[in-house]
């Protein structure tokens, strides 16, 4: 007899030899055995899962001259003619070769006739995915309203290629990847049986390369067996599944961790001598890199592996490396692979890709949390001197403020009444009263509105009982109605620095501020009135100062007028917004 | 509805007409499976079926106005009823005798029952024909089953195959199957006859049994990615990549939406209500409803991210040679 390959002889010819897939085989021996049988099943799996075996197996079990039994007894005719292909109830139709309608309803048309010496007529219809969208539909009309006598089963590696109105009409069943000790374990079976000594080492390296598909492995196995002669070893287990080229790559991004930048480039020397192009490498190694990535994000998804299968040492290489070096390396591959495209010397190019590659500062988590200790003492310590810094800042403002012995009393009255309560710069306020100006105010006061709505809402929220009471060209006046509120924002260094960026936006001058709670403005501006007059006195008799002293009496004077039309004025920004548009002779003001 | 006219059926009072509009396959093909066990039970009867898209409707006027040979009545399955739906130009390949029909319609045939199946989700109610047949025969709405009903029904399904079914078990099953009845009645069928002699389908049985039907959402996508699940984007994406979907189309859908959610807060803190927000935006309704209840409530700051990344993105699929679906998996892969 000619020679038969591994896959073919030991095709499983029961439930119990068939390795794997224990759901699907439970499921329907209980259907055999109970009469719960369907009239379509739809096998989807990826290639070598077992799906053409099971649905052979399923198509004797049914027929079977013993049957309800749940496994075939592969002894009575039935089962002997069903094993090698003479029986003419089980049809057997490979849709990739005959996708057309005429062959689909040929074989349809004759689903109506009962079954010649057997129970159920059963069509297996392998690769059905190929079918066309007509032969989808004939095959449907059938499906709707089958005979009792017929049983269905589809085959595919690719469900979603069909319409949806056929999956639904069928049970459906996902046969899964068959595990490698599975694998390992029919390999030692199918070795003993024709009498090979075995090797578990390469049948390892055979079980991992065919990545759950057993006809996959039946065939390299056979490759290997026929390649080594009387005894297998795993090179040659390497060399037939053409894992070296996975290794190479392992090695590769080892190299790349332990910046041996010589072995990275012997590497890919090594590479380059078997022939490999260096676009198409550049492209595996972005793969291998993409995958390392995978394994660290997704751990879940190893069947959206490429490159790197999903064995121990890779998962443990992929956690050496953190995430964002992974991204950085594909970056670079990808980068140079772009620029390879205008050059005919690609190799160089990928060769400087490594060499940069190897240039990126691996940290590893671990090494991060080593490194963090001493930055977190600095960030402590810069953090002290900083409140440090702050408080002298607050003690020099105070200091600024008790130079005037008026001040400093009224301070300590208001120490006395709020433990915690804001303590104004009245000497500061003083000057500025000194110098303010009607126009001055007048701007601030027209531009308050648009403040108000520029600021950030948490900011404008702190203006909302507040008012500008008085200002000079340097600086204003802000007064707050509660203590609380003036010290929040003069707490805020953002509002501040923001307020009078915008201030400067608008009017074109810098102002600094001053912040005021109410109660304290009223004492401040009483003394200034007082001093003011007495000053007043003071200057008549000394005529030296003359002129000086004119000026800061027009200014005083203003100052109290203005604070006189200031309490008659309703001091709402609408009205002096409105005043501006329409000039102050037109504004009535009815306050009701 | 349908279990008091199922069971009308079961004691043997028909109606002359049945119309059964709908998506719900399953209410259709059970409509159909008492008809004839309560027609078998006076002898075997006939059964007819056409198909509307391949012949004209005298046929089955024809058809059910034929005495029948042996029996009393015959049953008479009329499907695709496309006339009674609004008409796709160009795609009317059966020339239909309306006029017929609808005398037809008026004085039925005492021997036969007819189902039409109209399997549409909504009829042109305008058609003189449509407003006929809804007065005549005995209109039967196959909707999705949806919430509690599902729940419900499954429950049934379960008992009538003697088994029962753990609460958490049916939420899952529905969560990956869906709502198509049949599909779930097949799945439930199967997973009975997997536990045998056991009385009870548990959620482990389920997790084993199902199959994974591939996500065709976009937005599952998204959300995973927002919610942190990688493994749950990458694996939709590579779904929606099997289908045969461009990335990027899917990268200018999910910036849509990433767009779309951040209008959607900013309005909110200015204090919109979600009417308001699709309003302004001038985009559905309940678009705007999914993101304003959605558990996840993303930042501001992050959504512009996410845009920007995409952005980018969008920028190398379109400027990069090499494969181009790798570039959005970088994406999904790496997390906020």
């Amino acid at each position: 007899m000619a020679y038969q390959a591994f896959y073919r002889v030991y095709r499983p010819q029961s439930f119990a030899e068939m390795s794997g897939q224990a759901h699907v085989k439970q499921t329907l021996q209980n259907a055999l055995l109970y009469n719960k049988t369907t009239h379509a099943y739809l096998f989807n799996g990826p290639r070598g899962t077992g799906k053409t075996s099971a649905a052979k197996i399923f198509a004797k079990a049914l027929n079977c001259e013993k049957a309800p039994v749940s496994e075939p007894c592969n002894e009575c005719e039935t089962c002997k003619s069903i094993t090698n292909g003479s029986n003419t109830d089980v049809i057997e139709f490979d849709a990739a070769s005959n996708s057309r309608v005429e062959e689909i309803r040929d074989i349809i048309e004759k689903v109506r006739f009962a079954p010649a010496n057997s129970r159920f007529k059963v069509y297996i219809i392998d690769e059905v995915h190929m079918l066309s969208n007509s032969a989808f539909n004939a095959l449907l009309k059938t499906l709707e309203e089958p005979p009792a006598h017929v049983v269905f089963i589809l085959a595919t590696t690719e469900p979603h290629k069909l319409p949806l109105t056929i999956i639904s009409r069928c049970q459906r069943f996902d046969f899964k990847r068959i595990t490698a000790t599975d694998i390992v374990d029919r390999m030692n079976v199918v070795l003993a049986d024709s009498g090979i000594p075995s090797n578990d080492q390469a049948l390892k390296v055979i079980a991992q390369a065919a990545s759950g598909g057993m006809r996959d492995a039946l065939s390299m196995l056979d490759q290997v067996v026929s390649f080594s002669g009387d005894e297998m070893t795993i090179e040659d287990a390497l060399l037939v599944t053409g894992s070296i080229g996975q290794d190479i790559f392992y090695q590769l991004a080892e190299s790349l961790l332990t910046k041996d930048v010589g072995k990275v480039l012997t590497l890919l020397e090594e590479l380059m001598k078997e022939g490999k192009d260096a676009v198409r490498l550049t492209e595996d190694l972005i793969t291998f890199f993409r995958d390392l990535l995978l394994m660290n994000t997704a751990p879940s998804l190893d069947e959206l592996l490429e490159l790197a299968s999903g064995e121990e040492k890779f998962k443990q290489l992929a956690h050496q490396f953190p995430v964002d070096t992974l991204y950085r390396y594909i970056e670079i591959l990808s980068a140079t692979q772009q620029e390879m495209r205008y050059s005919n010397h690609a190799k160089v190019y990928l060769e400087t890709a490594l060499l940069k590659m190897s240039q990126v500062k691996v940290t590893t988590s671990q090494q991060a949390a080593v490194d963090l200790g001493p930055f977190e003492e600095k960030i402590a310590q810069l953090e002290r001197t900083v409140i440090a810094l702050e408080q002298q800042l607050k003690q020099g403002i105070a200091t600024n403020g008790a130079q005037t012995p008026q001040a400093s009393e009224s301070q300590k009255r208001q120490r006395l009444r709020t433990q915690t309560g804001f303590k104004a710069p009245s000497g500061r306020i003083q000057e500025v009263l000194k110098t303010a100006t009607k126009q001055d105010i007048q701007l601030i006061k027209s531009h308050w509105p648009t403040i108000m709505t520029q600021l950030q809402k948490s900011h404008a929220a702190l203006l909302n009982e507040a008012e500008p009471v008085a200002a000079s060209t340097g600086a204003f006046v802000l007064k707050f109605k509660y203590d609380i509120h003036c010290q929040m924002a003069a707490d805020n260094q953002t509002f501040s620095s923001a307020f009078s960026q915008l201030l400067m936006n608008l009017t074109g001058k810098m102002y600094e501020i001053l912040f005021v709670p109410e109660e304290a403005w009223m004492k401040i501006r009483e003394e200034f009135i007082r001093n003011k007059g007495l000053k007043a006195t003071d200057t008549d008799s000394d005529s030296d100062a003359a002129s000086e002293t004119s000026e800061t009496e027009q200014a005083a004077d203003e100052m109290l007028s203005f604070m006189q039309e200031e309490k008659a004025a309703t001091e709402d920004p609408l009205i002096v917004e409105a005043e501006k548009l329409f000039g102050k002779e037109f504004v009535e003001i009815h306050d009701d | 509805m349908f279990s008091s006219i199922w069971k009308k059926i079961q004691n043997g009072e028909f109606s002359p007409i049945y119309l059964l509009v709908g998506t719900e396959h399953y209410f259709f093909d059970e409509t159909i499976r008492r008809l004839k066990e309560s027609l078998n039970q006076a002898g075997e009867t006939d059964v007819l079926v056409f198909d509307l898209d391949e012949v004209p409707v005298q046929h089955v006027i024809e058809e059910a106005d034929t005495i029948p040979f042996f029996t009393d009545r015959k049953l008479i399955i009329a499907k695709n009823a496309s006339f009674l739906k609004a008409t796709e130009k160009g795609k009317e390949k059966i020339d239909h005798d309306l006029k017929a029909f609808e005398n037809w319609v008026q004085h039925p045939s005492e021997t036969a029952i007819t189902v039409f199946i109209a399997p549409y989700e909504k009829l042109d109610e305008r058609k003189k024909v449509t407003k006929l047949m809804k007065d005549k025969a005995l209109l039967l709405e196959a909707k999705p089953l949806e919430g509690n009903d599902l729940t419900v029904w499954v429950q049934s399904i379960v008992s009538k195959e003697h088994k029962s079914m753990t609460a958490d078990a049916i939420a899952r099953l529905i969560e990956t199957v869906g709502q198509d009845l049949v599909q779930l009645q097949s799945e439930l069928h199967k997973m009975a006859t997997y536990i045998g002699e056991e009385p009870e389908i548990t959620k482990d049985v389920v997790e084993l049994l199902m199959t994974r039907t591939l996500e065709q959402d976009a937005f599952q996508l998204l959300n995973a990615y927002l919610r942190g699940d990688t493994s749950t984007a990458l694996s939709v994406y590579h779904d929606l990549l099997r289908q045969k979907e461009e990335p990027i189309m899917l990268t200018a859908l999910l910036a849509s939406q990433i767009r779309l959610m951040s209008n959607v807060r900013y309005l909110q803190k200015k204090g919109y209500h979600a009417q308001a927000i699709a309003k302004q935006l001038k985009v559905n309704p309940y678009r705007v409803k999914l993101i304003v209840e959605s558990r996840q409530q993303v930042g501001e700051e992050r959504l512009l991210e996410v845009l920007h990344r995409l952005a980018s993105a969008d920028y190398q699929l379109k400027t990069s040679s090499g494969r181009r679906e790798r570039i959005l998996e970088l994406f999904l892969m790496n997390r906020l």
